[in-house]
């Protein structure tokens, strides 16, 4: 199976309390297929924005997949077609990493109708696999480190084969391996399945490397949007995070120096 | 100032890199074998514990002034022929109601308890820390000592009708706050534990101009006894049970998920904020009933679901059915316990959850922070 529905995301707006972080942001059309980093300082409004397009947050101007306004979409029904992977799992939760896969898929009927209980079992058991820490299903996710818990978190993501993953700084906390394992993975699901995934990434070389496409944000704007060599360039750089940077391109992605010189 | 060398560590150890790679990575198979187990034994556990629960029932009636043997109590429950019309009237006129308003009230605070403690994400919430009990014991001090209560209510009636009207609204006060976007889950607990000093002080204030009559009458009620139960009393709160249960068995999945997190539950298309008031007004139904007909009974919702957590984990498809049925044990020893504690004296069992419940309690606390 695979999608084919873009998503164009035009004049949004997204507000905490009375404070504006997003305004009329319009983003060119989001392909299937793609996968899409987020990079930007902090309090940017990069997870304002994955929140948004989760419907977790109210937006107002037009969030288009396909022919279908999500704006206005049910949540159960918004649900079947985006997933929100949060930078964070609680602490303190006496389930184990297979119970929490599960969960996720037990939580909402995905396509239409609900799944057996041999279905759930093993649909779980795959990703569980895929994402590399099998050896982890019967454990506890209150006895996992930072980074195991985050990979837990991305399974509970994945399982709901999304259209639309959302995933909110899902390799911080992982050791190299892990890293390349994810982004591995991610890139992947999007080619198999014509998954678009969008994300929050802070380590440029990897968003470089790994992305279809690069939208760096700054103070709810859009600075750059495109390749990553048409987006990471010594002057977004220089304006966004305030840095000397040098950007070479190199066969895979780009090579990043960063001077040791804050500008402003 | 030169910043300070740091000298390279240049060793490599080279046994450590030739170390084997650890432990085979388990299959399929045997992860999902190792799941099935999981579930049997949830399942075998929750049936030691109905089995429990029903030996702790058999106890309770056979526990009293009179003690009665155990196959007496089967006897009299089922054979009422074979005993002397005097233990027939023991075991079930006074006993039984008695026994099994323990276990309806333990079923009834011990899920609210669970279900609160999940919807609001905080381990230590539940009817009494949060207020309800308290409202309660507002509304009967108000029948007891100004007898102020709606107009047409039967005077016997007029207790339990003031703890449930005072037990509800305050659940409706922490689900109004639970629905406005403002105070968040900490919030409403931080308002629930302003709910119990609220109420304290204002039943302190009705205490202060009552009576001596009205007074003991007050003190009593809010110790929490088994006494009250009439088969008028057992029917009400077993049909709020019966009511109940499968709406929060059907918010099982719902519950489950929202322990992920509540973005995340709500990216799995669950309306938490909808979840969190059928579940508040679950949880007023069954906790303003229960201190309705026998006054304040703390610790129980408290302490029964943690113990279900430990002993089956948080898939609250096992979790709810676990946690009414250590509520009901728990209960059904307390119980016990009042009966045999002082000999010759019936204490108020109240008195006992808390004795029991406050230990639990401490513990609880003094264990969160190496889970962190």
């Amino acid at each position: 199976m695979s999608y084919t529905d873009e998503l164009t995301i035009t004049g949004l707006g997204a507000a905490y309390a009375r404070r504006q972080i997003i305004a009329d942001l319009s983003l060119a059309p989001m392909q299937p297929g793609q996968v899409i980093s987020l990079i930007g300082p902090n309090a940017a409004g990069k997870t304002t924005l994955l929140r948004s397009i989760a419907g977790l947050h109210p937006t107002t101007g037009s969030q288009l997949l396909g022919t279908r306004e999500l704006t206005h979409m049910a949540l159960a029904d918004r649900a079947r077609l985006v997933t929100y992977m949060p930078q964070s799992l609680p602490q303190k939760v006496a389930l184990t990493v297979l119970e929490g896969v599960i969960g996720a898929l037990r939580a909402s009927p995905i396509d239409g109708d609900s799944l057996s209980e041999q279905q759930l079992l093993e649909t779980a058991l795959d990703v569980i696999a895929r994402v590399g820490i099998p050896q982890l299903a019967m454990t506890a996710l209150d006895q996992l480190s930072g980074g195991q818990r985050q990979l837990a978190s991305l399974a509970q993501a994945l399982v709901r084969s999304p259209r639309v993953l959302l995933l909110d700084e899902p390799i911080s906390a992982l050791d190299l391996h892990y890293q390349l394992r994810v982004m591995k993975l991610v890139n992947a699901l999007a080619r198999e399945r014509g998954m678009m995934v969008i994300m929050v990434l802070h380590d440029l070389a990897i968003a470089a490397r790994w992305s279809d496409r690069i939208v760096v944000l700054a103070q709810g704007q859009v600075v750059a949007d495109g390749t990553p060599a048409e987006a990471i360039t010594a002057e977004v750089l220089a304006h966004v995070y305030r840095v000397v940077a040098r950007v070479e391109p190199e066969e895979t992605g780009l090579r990043i120096a960063i001077d040791d010189i804050l500008t402003r | 100032m030169e910043p300070a060398k740091i000298r390279p560590l240049a060793v490599v150890k080279e046994d450590a890199l030739h170390t084997p790679a650890p432990a085979t990575v388990p299959d399929h198979r045997d992860m999902a074998a190792a799941y099935r187990r999981t579930i049997r034994r949830r399942v075998l556990i929750l049936l030691v514990m109905l089995v429990v629960g029903i030996a702790a029932f058999a106890l309770d009636i056979s526990t009293g002034p009179s003690p009665l043997a155990l196959r007496d109590v089967w006897s009299g429950l089922f054979d009422p022929g074979s005993l002397t019309p005097p233990e027939v009237t023991i075991i079930r006129d006074v006993r039984l109601p008695y026994a099994l308003m323990a276990i309806l009230v333990g079923v009834s605070l011990s899920l609210a308890g669970a279900e609160m403690q999940t919807i609001l994400n905080n381990p230590l919430a539940s009817p009494f820390t949060l207020g309800v009990s308290s409202a309660a014991s507002f509304g009967a001090a108000l029948a007891i000592v100004l007898g102020l209560s709606l107009p047409f209510v039967p005077g016997d009636w007029m207790v339990p009708i003031n703890a449930f009207i005072c037990a509800f609204a305050s659940v409706l006060l922490l689900e109004a706050l639970a629905r406005s976007r403002a105070a968040g889950v900490e919030g409403v607990v931080l308002f629930g534990i302003a709910l119990v000093f609220t109420f304290n002080a204002l039943v302190a204030l009705i205490q202060f101009v009552a009576s001596q009559e009205a007074l003991s009458q007050l003190v009593f009620w809010s110790m929490g006894s088994l006494g009250r139960a009439t088969w008028t009393n057992l029917a009400v709160l077993g049909l709020v049970v019966l009511v109940v249960l499968p709406f929060s068995m059907r918010a099982a999945n719902a519950m489950t998920a929202l322990r992920l997190g509540e973005d995340r539950a709500r990216s799995f298309g669950i309306d938490v904020q909808k979840l969190r008031f059928a579940s508040l007004l679950r949880i007023s139904a069954l906790a303003a009933t229960s201190v309705a007909f026998v006054g304040t009974i703390g610790f129980i919702g408290l302490v029964g679901p943690h113990i279900a957590r430990m002993l089956l984990g948080e898939d609250h498809r096992f979790l709810l059915p676990a946690s009414m049925l250590t509520g009901a044990v728990i209960m059904s020893l307390a119980s016990v316990a009042s009966k045999i504690m002082v000999p010759g004296v019936l204490l108020p069992v109240g008195i006992v959850t808390s004795m029991i419940g406050v230990p639990v309690f401490l513990a609880l606390i003094l264990r969160r922070p190496d889970r962190a």
